[in-house]
């Protein structure tokens, strides 16, 4: 067993954010404990000495990009093994792969009416979106600490934040408008 | 300030990230207008419900695993240094030392030794480099009779090729490489994230030996020769679900 290292001090409070951020990518458990735990061998290796205030936005972004090469991977796995099948059947196929691959938060989280309205509304968005809510609304992270996660600049972590809420208003409404049609 | 404008940056406000002469700007305004003050009470309110419950509990042996995954990463590397550094320097000393005095037969005894080392290092180097590449696989096929024809002519045996989707190992495809001087087939396996590579090519002794597995660099594997042939499953997939792919090929 590894001794208090530094390292481990200082990204081990991390693992919830690490996992929900992984999780809010990929959309699976499965998969985002996979991500976490190469984010953190791969976080382990790259680590000399961090001050403590940027671990967090520096763990986030390697989480990040091992969760979008596992989105790419799935993609690209998916296109290999459908290489060399009829079309009809890869159809089929990928329509169910992609229900199997995309749990609906519904089933992980059963709860009142309005969290199910918000969990889709959430899982709704284009992923774009969503990492800067989760990081903004559920992580708390602040602009720079967002820019940081993302590697993007800070106009751009603003102006989509701007947008990702706005749609996120704008989904709630809708899901509220379905689920009750009568209501005025 | 106009609607157009304090819609721009209302969700900046809430954040308290604009500068403060915009932020009392927008506040103003926000005050002021009730179409505004709904979107920014709708987004406060949002983002609190999300807080309750989008957050999704990590697994409670998640950190365990995470724990677990950096011993072995942090005792390979330690491993490492020893193997690369003092371990060969002290391998060269006596190698030089027994093989002076006793000749022929020490000299057999090392060679063996750094052989067992060297084929080690070549299968690691080839996992390593296929997760490098863009593809890991030059045939991409999860069908056996489309993989297994592919290596006709380009080695000099016929890799056995099984296709265990089914089994929760898709195979991915085939790809030759080359281990110990010689050209190998390699067949690409995956368990959820993880690549998986089986090296093969024709035994040299023992037509059948019971799997050994061991700890390379971190990466588990798995070898063992049925058939006439040897195997290395190499993956950083845990030890269980190796051996699982192991009893399958």
């Amino acid at each position: 067993m590894v001794s208090k290292t530094p390292f481990e001090e200082l990204v081990t409070p991390h693992l919830q954010a690490a996992f929900n951020l992984a999780y809010w990518i990929v959309r699976s458990r499965e998969e985002a404990e996979d991500v976490v735990q190469d984010a953190y061998v791969r976080a382990f290796r790259a680590f000399s000495g961090l001050r403590g205030e940027t671990a967090k936005p520096w763990l986030l972004a390697i989480v990040r990009n091992v969760a979008y090469r596992a989105l790419q991977n799935r993609k690209r796995a998916a296109n290999v093994i459908f290489f060399h099948e009829d079309l009809k059947r890869r159809d089929r196929e990928a329509v169910s792969e992609a229900a199997a691959a995309e749990p609906s938060a519904e089933s992980l989280l059963v709860a009142a009416d309005e969290r199910q309205q918000l969990l889709s509304a959430l899982a709704r968005l284009s992923v774009d979106y969503r990492e800067v809510i989760v990081l903004r609304e559920l992580e708390g992270l602040t602009y720079n600490e967002i820019a940081e996660a993302i590697e993007a600049p800070v106009g751009t972590v603003m102006s989509r934040l701007s947008r990702a809420r706005a749609e996120l208003r704008d989904q709630v409404a809708r899901q509220i408008a379905k689920d009750e049609p009568n209501a005025v | 300030m106009q609607c157009r404008e304090a819609h721009e940056v209302l969700s900046a406000v809430i954040d308290d990230e604009v500068a403060s002469e915009q932020q009392q700007a927008a506040k103003a305004h926000i005050a002021a207008c009730s179409l505004c003050a709904e979107v920014a009470r709708d987004y406060r309110r949002i983002g609190e419900q999300l807080r309750a419950v989008a957050r999704l509990p990590a697994p409670t042996d998640l950190g365990a695993k995470v724990r677990a995954r950096l011993a072995s990463e942090a005792g390979s590397l330690k491993a490492d240094a020893r193997f690369d550094w003092r371990r060969i320097a002290q391998q060269a000393a006596v190698l030089v030392l027994v093989s002076g005095l006793s000749g022929l037969l020490s000299w057999q005894l090392a060679q063996s030794t750094f052989e067992k080392h060297r084929l080690e290092r070549d299968i690691i180097a080839a996992h390593v480099r296929s997760l490098l590449q863009d593809d890991t696989v030059q045939i991409a096929s999860s069908q056996s009779h489309t993989v297994k024809p592919w290596f006709n002519g380009r080695v000099e045996f016929a890799p056995p090729v099984k296709d265990l989707t089914a089994e929760g190992f898709p195979l991915i495809g085939g790809r030759l490489d080359f281990i110990d001087n010689r050209r190998i087939a390699a067949l690409v396996y995956k368990r959820r994230l993880h690549v998986i590579n089986v090296f093969m090519w024709p035994a040299d002794g023992e037509n059948r030996t019971v799997p050994a597995t061991s700890v390379l660099q971190g990466y588990n594997a798995i070898s063992w020769t049925a058939g006439g042939m040897t195997f290395w499953a190499v993956s950083d997939l845990n030890a269980k679900e190796m051996a699982q792919l192991q009893s399958l090929l």
